[in-house]
């Protein structure tokens, strides 16, 4: 995998959606205190590439995906922050010009895709509406153009005529997949891909996946917390953790040489069937509150390496290597943990 | 292109076949079968009252003045010595338009306001809400009372009326309905997808919810029924048309209970009773048939 993963991102060297600052926060009203899910995130993604983005639950990943394709729920808003797709802003573009871009450019698989189709409609319908919305296909192709999509997803057209609770959860992730894929956009986003599939379904929905890539050379940005899909699939990963980036480098370096102490942690709770269940380990503490984040390292409180330095300011990200950022005082120490 | 056109007759062959199952469904459910008979008879008089009424339902005196069932009159006459089943049979028209076409315009307001008021969050789903719940504050009796009394108690009026005061408490169902649909990530994803809302109300949310809008419109047609004949009961129908009610209201005036004219009221009175009764069955039958979760055991899945 390694070499060739270099060798994708070194020649893909156009950027494809960039990053800056990017901050996302929930409120109900004027009056609440906001839940920071994203405090100001930098990354960037170049046209073919796969960014993976790694964290535990409510670390604001899912919300970080929801901001690019501008499907926040109704009490989430971009509050600073740019997010520039193919040169052009759209992180503060008004709801009624962002439709042109959403699934055209940027398409979404959504978590749990089991939930992602409306059960009384046919699949193949489903898979129509963002050929009809975007009325990218004439109307009298769009029948073949389904079937067509449901081919590239190893599914039978036939799938097209049933009702989503005809298919298997393996085989609605990859009408998900087919969906997202339709208007051939140049950046897919897939939240939580293999979740609530069985592995042997999960190996080939990210084969799928990277298949699909080769051809259709899409960015990609994978959220999941699950370590192990996402090592797979990406060509640089960006660990997450209280709504920021702390840890940003290509795959192989991550697995080899973490430079964040979390990211530490969260490669030894891998589970390895070569090692035996004791030795699996987990981390101690919970995500800090997002409402209220301290005011230093936000990982201080979990972390074996902590000093009074990481209570009192925020280290930044700063370069550790080639391609390889880390938010860490102590980044030199975390490979002695 | 020929795939097409396939895939166009396999699809539209499937649907038949979808409500073929549910038609046979829905009639070997005992209620949807009892129903369908008892409504369908209902109908069938109404429709067919001047082919199968023995008398003119308005010709005074085919009879003596309140005359007891008999073999010429099975049903006794009223006090005009009109024949009381011809105007039975008669009446049954107005109470079915009456119920049928307010139920249906009730029906289709409650859904053109309940789904926005439910889709839309933030504050037009406030005001949506709001208005529906100002509206249920009416006293929808008093009002038609006075309205008949103001505008005149032609049918159409009372339909107009009806219609206007019986859609607040199902668009409150439906908007509870479009509440818990909008939350599903289908219809997070088709906003995603970049379509309006107009095409996610319409594509997405309102299929869902078509079962409990069906079943909404029968029972505002049990309502819509039961109002129109104690409007008519009160005398504020229209009275140059028969009407269960309005046979109840001159029935009640002329005293017919105190002179022993039982057979006056008796049909009318069951007739009514009879209407709501298998309306109820049927809404009740296709709640069961159509409810999802019942469905896939009764007739959704191959």
């Amino acid at each position: 995998m390694s070499t060739q993963t270099q060798e994708r991102s070194t020649d893909a060297a156009e950027t494809l959606l960039s990053v800056r600052n990017l901050s996302t926060y929930y409120s109900e009203d004027e009056a609440d205190i906001p839940v920071r899910a994203v405090d100001g995130v930098d990354f960037e993604i170049a046209r073919g590439e796969t960014y993976g983005l790694v964290g535990e639950s409510g670390c604001g990943k899912s919300t970080l995906g929801l901001s690019l394709i501008r499907a926040l729920p109704p009490q989430g808003d971009i509050v600073e922050g740019e997010i520039r797709f193919e040169g052009r802003e759209i992180g503060q573009l008004p709801k009624s010009e962002v439709k042109d871009v959403q699934w055209a450019d940027i398409s979404m698989i959504y978590q749990g895709a089991q939930n992602a189709f409306n059960p009384v409609k046919t699949v193949g319908a489903q898979i129509r509406e963002p050929l009809r919305v975007h009325d990218i296909v004439p109307e009298d192709e769009r029948e073949g153009r389904v079937r067509e999509l449901l081919e590239k997803v190893n599914l039978q057209p036939d799938v097209a005529e049933q009702y989503p609770h005809e298919l298997s959860g393996g085989m609605k992730q990859r009408a998900a997949i087919a969906m997202a894929i339709a208007c051939e956009p140049d950046l897919l986003i897939a939240d939580e891909p293999t979740t609530a599939l069985d592995v042997i379904v999960q190996a080939e929905v990210l084969n799928m996946l990277q298949r699909l890539q080769e051809d259709l050379n899409f960015g990609m940005l994978v959220i999941s917390h699950n370590l192990a899909a996402i090592m797979k699939l990406s060509d640089r990963i960006g660990v997450m953790y209280g709504g920021k980036i702390v840890e940003s480098a290509r795959a192989e370096t991550l697995y080899d040489a973490p430079k964040h102490p979390y990211t530490a942690l969260l490669l030894r709770s891998l589970i390895d069937p070569r090692r035996p269940p004791d030795q699996v380990e987990t981390i101690e503490g919970t995500p800090p509150d997002l409402r209220d984040p301290p005011t230093g390292c936000r990982f201080a409180e979990r972390c074996a390496l902590a000093t009074q330095e990481c209570r009192d300011g925020e280290p930044p990200l700063e370069s550790v290597g080639e391609a390889h950022e880390t938010a860490c005082f102590h980044h030199e120490e975390v490979s002695e943990l | 292109m020929s795939t097409t056109e396939e895939t166009a007759g396999g699809s539209s062959s499937r649907r038949f076949d979808r409500f073929r199952r549910f038609l046979r469904a829905f009639l070997t459910n005992r209620k949807g079968l009892l129903g369908t008979l008892l409504l369908g008879t209902i109908v069938f008089i109404s429709v067919a009252a001047p082919l199968i009424a023995p008398y003119d339902p308005e010709a005074y005196g085919v009879g003596k003045a309140l005359a007891p069932p008999s073999v010429e009159h099975l049903f006794g006459t009223d006090d005009l010595g009109r024949d009381v089943l011809s105007r039975f049979l008669y009446g049954g028209r107005i109470s079915l338009l009456v119920g049928v076409v307010s139920g249906v315009v009730a029906t289709l307001a409650a859904t053109l306001i309940g789904v926005p008021a439910g889709y839309y969050r933030g504050r037009v789903g406030r005001w949506i809400t709001t208005a529906i719940d100002m509206s249920l504050v009416f006293p929808p009796f008093v009002l038609v009372v006075v309205f008949a009394a103001y505008a005149g108690s032609s049918v159409w009026n009372i339909i107009l009326i009806l219609s206007l005061l019986s859609w607040p408490i199902p668009a409150r169902t439906i908007k509870a309905k479009t509440l818990s649909v909008r939350e599903n990530d289908f219809v997070e994803s088709t906003e995603a997808l970049g379509a309006s809302d107009f095409r996610i109300m319409r594509q997405e949310v309102l299929p869902n919810i078509l079962p409990v809008v069906f079943a909404n419109g029968i029972l505002q047609m049990v309502y819509t029924i039961l109002m129109e004949a104690a409007v008519g009961f009160l005398g504020l129908g229209d009275t140059a048309r028969i009407s269960w009610g309005t046979m109840l209201y001159f029935a009640q005036k002329q005293a017919a209970l105190s002179s022993g004219a039982w057979w006056w009221m008796i049909l009318p009175g069951f007739g009514i009773v009879l209407a709501a009764f298998s309306f109820i069955l049927v809404g009740s039958a296709l709640d069961e048939v159509l409810n999802p979760r019942l469905q896939r055991r009764t007739w959704g899945d191959d």
